[in-house]
């Protein structure tokens, strides 16, 4: 069982006009259909250009946005419902269990479908009497989650609060999740924890403003850790950062892997350090996954067209590499309020066929792990 | 034999006066640009990079001021009998500038909207620079924004140039300021990051156009970035800063395969490659310096590895090493070390 599998993820913002009654009247596609899994001790990067839905994602999985539809599962255990309203998470367990082939007969169930049937048994199929069953204990599910699962954003500076020392900042999370006794163990453990990130025990007591960008990140990857999570998405963690000091915070999180086991979304831009860091790679464009995969392979022989034209365009450290001009192209991402018909990518792609206006293409398994959602591949 | 430069900087040092203290924003740079040359300016944040490209182009103001060096362009905007002359800017008067800026000198930022106003279309903009520096007519100089917008790779610029800013994404707008910048068709051309805040296969686009753009017009061009990669591409000579002195100068080959610098060798071990699978990435301890009240020392001291006693004692002088290799370092890598390794 992977540690963290996402199964048809959508998110869509509603665009909203109107001056004194809001309607939607649309909405963008951030992430749309997204699947993909991480193991313990793996890392996952996710690469794409501005916009194409790499935060969104990240946000929907550690619950800063509640998402449309799809399954979020920890451990197996279906998570997505838990930041749900009432109503949404009674629609969503009718729709996605209950109404969910094979489910009624109990035959084959997933772990998480097997919690949801014992519940229907016991509740006689009362919508209310599930949904009481299954959210007893609630808050106590949100925060085991939130524990669970951390995130660390691009610019550390933000994602700090400036009025807090260092100390109280780690501290908090280690009391409120009761991973310590008291304040003095909290204490000995934030330095342990800073110590751990390469700062010094004395920086307890220091504002974030007192510090390097770099250091600031180290804080940032130090609160994350505090409370032993078993995800980490790390979203651009390292992009407003210095190459020199890039590589230290990278080194950082590849140790603290090592001891943390836990799994790693990594979010960048950046090719490059996504192919060093990341073991499985997906490539996105306009909230879609389109190509997903082993690092190594992708990056050795990418197959969508996309990814081909995403790696001929980063340039090389190495003046005698030029680039390879063939796959270059043109254009730019379209708006994604207005998505091109088809595949999305057909306006700019130099491989198009006539299919490729008419119909999204599925995912076509090239092997046990690399999917490509392309019509050249379809076999 | 070589040309004459068409921009010779000699000991350049640009200080801005600030309560705290001063910052010594950019130290002792010397370079020479030739026409049909690229020179990239690599280095983290605050090295001088940016101070050092607005010395040339006469954009220190106060509490900034040039405290010594001399920025020569050979021109003959300001000669009697139209012979080219050095003419050094570090000395111009404010009001003379214009007539260097935008015609001898273009510009092209980062942002886009920082040389674009958003309040007029993009024909209204280019006209008005070729007009101002040239004596051309109205109708004329409009045909030519054509021919350049068309040049940069703008669909429809018969249509397009009555756009105005707002109207164009990202990567046309850098286009546009391209054009802009190529009017008058400048010697010396300066770029600072154009392409940083665009999407990948965007920068890819642009840097194409600007390779394209300077082998046909031949102008010497500084092109600023923090992308060590970015440098590979375009510049056909490379000059690394750190903390406001350029630590090394080279050839663009010479640098990724002969640095002599204990920087510039770090700093090519700590980036992560595209191309080549790594087993690790040797960051580099420490922190970049603070430029205030800066101690006169070799500003790389603190993280070096290859420091000896007499680097906490004196800063080494910009040495030609070989030729057109130029370190700043007290113990520079041995090539023989350089080229051990490489065989290994
Ligand atoms: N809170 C929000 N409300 C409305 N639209 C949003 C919101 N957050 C993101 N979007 C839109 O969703 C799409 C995906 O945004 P997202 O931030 O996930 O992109 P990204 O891949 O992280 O881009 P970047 O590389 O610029 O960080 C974009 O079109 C964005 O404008
Ligand atoms: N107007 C100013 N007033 C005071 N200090 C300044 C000013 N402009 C620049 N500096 C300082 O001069 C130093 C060099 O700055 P510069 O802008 O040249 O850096 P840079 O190499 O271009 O960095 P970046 O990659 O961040 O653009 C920095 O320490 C900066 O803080
Ligand atoms: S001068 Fe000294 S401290 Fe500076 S880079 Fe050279 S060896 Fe290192
Ligand atoms: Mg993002
Ligand atoms: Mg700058």
């Amino acid at each position: 069982m992977s540690l963290l599998e996402v199964v048809n993820l959508k998110k869509y913002f509603p665009i909203k006009q109107g001056f004194l009654v809001e309607k939607t009247v649309g909405y963008v596609k951030a992430v749309d259909d997204v699947s993909f899994s991480v193991d313990k001790n793996q890392t996952v990067g996710i690469v794409g250009e501005s916009g194409c839905g790499k935060t969104t994602i990240g946000k929907s999985i550690v619950r800063l946005h509640e998402i449309t539809d799809g399954e979020v599962l920890l451990n197996g255990e279906d998570t997505s419902v838990y930041f749900f309203k009432k109503r949404k998470a009674q629609k969503f367990i009718q729709k996605n269990y209950i109404e969910a082939e094979g489910f009624k007969e109990g035959k084959n169930l997933k772990p998480s479908q097997k919690i949801v049937y014992d519940a229907y048994n016991k509740a006689d199929g009362n919508l209310e009497k599930i949904y009481n069953i299954l959210f007893e204990d609630i808050h106590e599910k949100r925060k085991a989650l939130r524990r669970k699962v951390q995130i660390v954003f691009q610019d550390p500076m933000s994602s700090l609060n400036p009025r807090m020392t260092v100390g109280q900042m780690l501290i908090e999370p280690l009391i409120f999740h009761e991973i310590v006794k008291n304040r003095d163990e909290a204490i000995k453990v934030v330095k342990g924890l800073l110590e751990k990130v390469g700062l010094k025990s004395y920086h307890i007591d220091r504002y974030p403003h007192q510090f390097s960008g770099g250091q600031r990140q180290r804080i940032a990857v130090a609160r994350s850790i505090t409370v032993n999570p078993e995800l980490i998405v790390l979203d651009e963690p390292t992009s407003a950062l210095d190459v020199s000091v890039q590589a230290q915070i990278v080194q950082l999180l590849q140790k603290l892997q090592e001891d943390l086991k836990a799994g790693y979304i990594f979010i960048s831009h950046n090719l490059a350090l996504v192919r060093f860091i990341s073991q499985i790679v997906g490539v996105m464009y306009l909230g879609k996954m389109v190509e997903y995969g082993d690092s190594e392979e992708v990056f050795e022989d990418p197959l969508h067209p996309y990814t081909k034209a995403l790696l001929a365009a980063a340039p090389i450290p190495d003046p005698d590499k030029k680039r390879n001009r063939k796959e270059l192209i043109g254009g730019q991402v379209p708006s994604p309020i207005n998505r091109p018909s088809g595949c999305f990518f057909h306006p700019r792609c130099k491989y198009k066929m006539d299919i490729c206006s008419k119909e999204y293409p599925e995912e076509y398994i090239i092997n046990e792990k690399h999917k490509v959602a392309c019509f050249l591949y379809k076999k | 034999m070589k040309s004459k430069p068409i921009l010779s900087v000699n000991n350049l040092s640009t200080y801005f006066d600030m309560a705290e203290g001063i910052v010594k924003a950019v130290q002792d740079v010397s370079f020479d640009l030739h026409r049909n040359e690229v020179l990239g300016i690599v280095g983290e944040t605050g090295s001088g990079k940016s101070v050092t490209v607005k010395s040339i182009a006469g954009l220190i103001d106060s509490p900034g001021r040039i405290a010594s060096g001399e920025i020569k362009l050979l021109t003959d905007e300001f000669s009697k009998n139209k012979k080219e002359e050095y003419v050094d800017l570090a000395e111009l008067q404010y009001e003379r500038f214009s007539r260097i800026r935008g015609k001898h000198i273009g510009m092209i930022f980062q942002d886009p909207m920082t040389s674009l106003d958003p309040m007029y279309t993009i024909g209204n903009q280019m006209v008005e620079t070729i007009v101002h520096h040239e004596k051309v007519s109205a109708a004329e100089a409009k045909e030519r924004s054509i021919k350049l917008l068309e040049l940069v790779g703008i669909p429809k610029p018969s249509e397009r140039i009555d756009d105005y800013p707002f109207q164009l994404s990202g990567g046309q707008r850098q286009r546009v300021v391209i054009a802009i910048a190529l009017s008058c068709n400048p010697e010396v051309l300066i770029s600072d990051e154009p392409t940083t805040a665009l999407d990948v296969t965007v920068q890819a686009q642009i840097l194409e156009l600007m390779k394209d753009l300077q082998e046909e017009y031949k102008n010497g061009m500084i092109f600023i970035t923090h992308d060590l990669a970015v440098i590979a591409e375009i510049a056909s000579k490379v000059s690394i800063m750190y903390g406001s002195y350029q630590m090394e100068v080279a050839p663009v080959e010479k640098v990724y395969k002969e640095a002599r610098h204990p920087y510039t060798y770090a700093l090519l071990s700590c980036i992560p490659r595209l191309d080549i699978k790594q087993s690790e990435l040797l960051p580099i301890p420490g922190q970049p310096p603070v430029m205030m009240n800066p101690p006169e020392l070799c500003p790389y001291l603190p993280r070096c590895r290859r420091s000896i006693e007499k680097c906490k004692k004196v800063l080494p002088d910009l040495i030609e090493i070989e030729k057109d290799h130029f370190v700043r370092c007290n113990n520079p890598v041995a090539k023989e070390y350089l080229v051990k390794e490489k065989t290994e």
